[in-house]
């Protein structure tokens, strides 16, 4: 039986037909949505399905991103630009110094590792990064590897071939989603370097991680954080220690040392 | 009609280009602009796909988390139309 909404003389439904209509759809997408939230499947499928079709806008973004940066350095003041190209000229003169003695160390620490059958080889697959925080709500990245290039789940996300900054946790045909370390609550085996004390670090979002250890062991700004293990990684630099008399722990915040909004790609690490 | 497709626009702009808060912020005002918005619930389910993470606590990075707060704040904005409406 057809169904008569009343209507006013424009012939359009009356406003309180028009907010029943609108509280039945309502409740019918919260029926909806409650199904695919408990549903592990139809969750999977949905996900898949939306992150699929909607992927070459999120890649046109990405590239109209890009090219806004590069006009915008275009017009940049070229005194300012000039002063910054000396500095870094200096700094990089410093750190091929230094490069040449880690080359040794490095050269020796995979000897070593052969000699007692750990070869370090590694291989990585690159990634563009298309959403990043603050376009993303939570300390995620999206790139554009995905199955198609090998990407796993459980792969680990490397930045500068040696800063560890995640994990890949959702795979798609053609991208993955990549929980950064400062996810909130996300629990990582660590190792300060300067004191060879092991902790776990654990998340607080916006890039921050926090480690508690107790009061006694000495920590300064800029000691090095890495993973544990027989291979490391660099994790961040210690950025604040917080101590209180009345606690026996302290507690020790650190960043990761690369800035999100200029980090392009990501090389993913393949599992061997 | 016309005002209603460049809000769309501008919106899903938004949502690729321009950080989230941003989003949610034209996606609420568009709700009490426009009669029945139901572009920022689909926003919302875009968003919840993209940056949702699998094994995670619904409130924090769960899948549908986005979408179910649209609706509850898409159902208040009809609601209080409702009340200050006059037809």
């Amino acid at each position: 039986m057809m169904k008569i909404h009343r209507q006013n003389k424009n012939g359009i439904a009356t406003y309180p037909q028009r907010r029943s209509d609108v509280k039945k759809w309502i409740f019918i997408l919260v029926i909806f949505v409650a199904l695919v939230v408990t549903n592990k499947n139809a969750k999977k499928f949905t996900i898949k399905t939306i992150v699929v079709s909607a992927m070459p806008v999120f890649k046109l973004a990405g590239f109209i991103s890009n090219t806004k940066e590069n006009i915008i350095f275009l017009f940049k003041n070229k005194q300012e630009l000039r002063e910054n190209l000396e500095s870094l000229g200096e700094k990089n003169a410093e750190m091929e110094n230094e490069l040449i003695l880690l080359d040794y160390i490095k050269m020796e620490n995979e000897e070593l590792k052969t000699m007692l059958s750990r070869p370090d080889k590694k291989s990585f697959i690159l990634g563009s990064i298309i959403s990043r925080p603050p376009k993303s709500p939570y300390d995620m990245i999206i790139i554009d590897a995905g199955l198609n290039v090998g990407v796993t789940q459980g792969m680990k996300a490397i930045a500068y071939s040696n800063v560890l900054i995640g994990y890949v946790v959702e795979v798609f045909s053609n991208s993955s989603k990549i929980k950064l370390l400062s996810f909130p609550l996300e629990e990582t085996s660590l190792i300060i370097e300067s004191t060879k004390i092991s902790a776990i670090g654990l998340g607080l979002g916006g890039g921050n991680i926090e480690i508690k250890i107790p009061s006694s062991v000495v920590v300064k700004n800029g000691d090095k954080i890495i993973t544990d293990g027989v291979f490391h990684y660099l994790l961040g630099l210690v950025d604040k220690v917080e101590t209180d008399l009345t606690n026996p722990f302290q507690k020790i915040i650190f960043r990761m040392p690369i800035n999100l909004n200029e980090l392009q790609r990501v090389g993913i690490e393949k599992i061997i | 009609m016309k005002k209603r497709i460049l809000a769309d626009v501008f919106i899903v702009s938004l949502f690729f280009l321009a950080p989230w808060q941003l989003t949610a912020i034209f996606a609420i005002v568009f709700m009490l602009l426009f009669e029945n918005y139901w572009e920022g619930i689909v926003i919302a389910l875009v968003a919840d796909a993209f940056y949702s993470l699998p094994e995670s606590k619904f409130f924090s990075g769960g899948f549908g988390f986005f979408t179910l707060l649209s609706l509850l704040i898409f159902y208040l904005v009809s609601f209080v139309k409702s009340k200050i409406k006059i037809l």
